[in-house]
């Protein structure tokens, strides 16, 4: 990339406008960075409870009981390979991640306030 | 950067990308180096304003391509960890060709659950947002 060599000399040319702009640019992708990092933690989070529960074989109770009702024959057939595995995720997938992101952030207040009550009982 | 956006054409939110858009495709199409070379002497005055410009579309750029290279980096990293799990339960002498096939759609399956993640998430900001982040959406 032949912009990623910009000098002092460069820097020393940008107007206040655009130094204004590019503050505001900057924090604007500071902002899209830490919401990407947190996409990411909370996938990777949720793809276990969802999509791949720990215990291959343990029915779970969110996870889709569709699919993995389907595909546990071929599965036990093929000693505990996934070969099957489907590219979409189904509706009570779906379902599963947004619930799993929208309990996680309520779990996270959760965690908050109680941590106000107990700051204040010792 | 056009590979990141390839991998998820949905994981960016509205506003914000909107203007990357417009800046990538934008006209600024005479490279940095290209347009020192070409500098004319005469038109001092306008070429300082084009050049505040043109530094500040050099570190936009710089800045965006940081962004997404990390962003491309963690997904991997995911699907790497999460994939290798699912697919690969007991790593045999190779790697099968049905653990290939589970690992090339376990790749797209968690690129999808990445976009509804983050569309849930986001979601999830805005209702904050607009409860002035008192409570949180309950």
């Amino acid at each position: 990339m032949s912009n990623s060599n910009l000098t002092d000399a460069d820097l020393a040319k940008l107007n206040d406008k655009d130094k204004a702009e590019i503050a505001q640019f900057l924090a604007h992708e500071q902002q899209r960075g830490r919401v990407q990092s947190q996409t990411h933690a909370l996938t990777s989070l949720c793809w276990k409870k969802c999509i791949a529960p720990s215990a291959p074989h343990a029915s779970s109770s969110s996870s889709s009981s569709t699919s993995s009702s389907t595909t546990s024959g071929i599965r036990g057939f093929f000693g505990g390979s996934r070969s099957t595995v489907s590219n979409d995720l189904d509706s009570t997938e779906k379902q599963c991640l947004a619930n799993c992101v929208d309990r996680f952030m309520d779990a996270n207040y959760a965690t908050m306030q109680h941590l106000k009550t107990l700051q204040n009982q010792f | 950067m056009r590979h990141t956006r390839q991998l998820f054409p949905s994981s960016r939110s509205g506003k914000v990308d909107l203007a990357h858009h417009q800046l990538e495709t934008g006209p600024e199409n005479t490279s940095y180096t290209n347009y020192h070379s070409q500098l004319n002497h005469s038109h001092i005055l306008l070429a300082t304003m084009s050049e505040s410009e043109e530094v500040k579309k050099a570190i936009i750029k710089m800045a965006l391509s940081e962004t997404n290279t990390n962003n491309a980096r963690q997904l991997m990293t995911s699907i790497n960890r999460r994939c290798f799990d699912y697919c690969v339960p007991n790593p045999g002498s190779s790697l099968s060709d049905g653990e290939q096939q589970c690992i090339n759609s376990c790749m797209e399956k968690y690129i999808k659950a990445w976009n509804e993640v983050n569309a849930a998430y986001l979601r999830r900001i805005q209702q904050e947002v607009g409860n002035n982040n008192i409570s949180i959406g309950n």
